[in-house]
């Protein structure tokens, strides 16, 4: 775990980890858009993640984990929430449309569901990434069809750990060997771009 | 249809349309790519249209059709199995692709086969009917493998547009200065679509 922090490596087990400043400032982004009702009660799409665990100590709410085995499949049959959170979850999805269907069965008449998706060029799209939805395709495509609307959206930037990149010949040899890809290191250089929505029933 | 969407410098569906040469074009390229037997029983997913039509009379075999209402959410099990299904070009306007294909792997038999197409372009020269265009190895990656089917064969078909609609008189120039949209031009040229046989992964 400590040789993969150094520079020339990236691990995924660091990407949500707040105690670096960059991902603190990008959980901070996020929070300062949140709008939640006093007492609010709130459902996570997805695993118990630390960005979570980081937003519920400094926010002072309880929020519950939607997590089934296989979110693409999955139906939501539960107690309804004032707010659902899908923060970095549709994009890694095939079943899109199906999913936002089931946080709008999870969320309460006037409620909200905040989700937070990349919008980079194909180019940049990140590996483990089906489809980054740019703001328009996003509305007209998965929104629209579920009579859902976009209350406020925020563009926000997720700044990659560039160290990782540039520092010594360790990173070019990654590359070369295949252990990395150009893409990556290009996401890294260029600031990925992200944006977060408040969506309500229409 | 409107005879004015027959005139050069009008864009129009080419599915909706009778049968022209682009279909039979079309049609022909899928039949040198698929071989049923005579005996096997095939399907078609969608309702009856020309390309369907003209499979029929060319590889001189009966297709069933099967539909639903609506492909993102609803099942379309039948009780026959099929030897061979027929999908072709649906894939790129689901937003839910990943529930498709499992439905469309129902429908064959242990040892059937999937024939399905889809295109894939650069995101610019998307159509605004289509919400994901891939490549076979996104398709390969994040609709197959985890439904355990694998393509065996694929193979690059031309797009057959009505050029003269954008070559032939001043309409198409004055729309082109009009709405700065070089994607239909540039459809003429680079539009490919693929078409690839699927099987379950032994």
């Amino acid at each position: 775990m400590k040789d993969k922090l150094r520079p020339g490596y990236t691990s995924y087990d660091d990407l949500w980890n707040v105690k670096f400043p960059r991902i603190e400032k990008h959980v901070n982004m996020i929070i300062s858009f949140l709008d939640l009702p006093e007492g609010a009660q709130c459902l996570d799409w997805g695993a118990e993640n630390p960005r979570m665990n980081y937003m519920k100590k400094k926010m002072g709410i309880k929020v519950d984990q939607f997590a089934p085995p296989d979110l693409n499949f999955a139906s939501y049959k539960g107690k309804r929430y004032d707010a659902v959170f899908a923060f970095y979850i549709v994009e890694h999805l095939q079943n899109a449309l199906w999913n936002v269907r089931q946080m709008k069965n999870a969320v309460k008449e006037g409620g909200s569901i905040y989700i937070a998706l990349p919008e980079n060029p194909m180019w940049l799209w990140g590996e483990d990434h089906y489809f980054e939805m740019r703001y328009h395709h996003f509305v007209k495509w998965i929104l629209n069809p579920l009579g859902l609307k976009v209350v406020r959206n925020k563009k926000i930037f997720f700044v990659e750990n560039k160290k990782a990149y540039l520092i010594g010949v360790r990173p070019l040899l990654r590359i070369l060997r295949g252990e990395d890809t150009w893409r990556a290191m290009a996401r890294s250089m260029l600031c990925v771009r992200y944006r977060i929505y408040e969506i309500k029933k229409s | 249809m409107t005879p004015e969407k027959h005139k050069p410098g009008y864009c129009h569906d080419i599915d909706i349309e009778p049968e022209t040469r682009g279909h039979r074009k079309r049609a022909r390229q899928i039949a040198d790519f698929v071989h049923p037997r005579p005996s096997d029983s095939v399907a078609d997913i969608g309702k009856k249209n020309t390309k369907s039509e003209l499979l029929k009379k060319y590889l001189d075999i009966e297709i069933d059709q099967v539909y639903a209402d609506d492909f993102n959410f609803d099942t379309f099990q039948t009780a026959k199995k099929y030897d061979v299904v027929f999908c072709f070009e649906v894939l790129e306007h689901l937003q839910n692709p990943l529930w498709f294909l499992k439905q469309v792997k129902g429908l064959i038999k242990d040892d059937g086969i999937i024939y399905l197409s889809t295109p894939y372009r650069i995101e610019y020269l998307w159509s605004e009917l289509h919400f994901h265009e891939m490549s076979h190895t996104r398709i390969q990656r994040w609709l197959l493998s985890p439904l355990g089917l694998k393509i065996l064969r694929k193979k690059r078909m031309r797009y057959i547009k009505e050029y003269r609609q954008f070559l032939i008189g001043i309409r198409p120039i004055f729309r082109l200065l009009t709405t700065f949209n070089f994607a239909p031009i540039l459809n003429i040229f680079f539009t490919y679509t693929f078409i690839y046989e699927i099987r379950h992964e032994r």
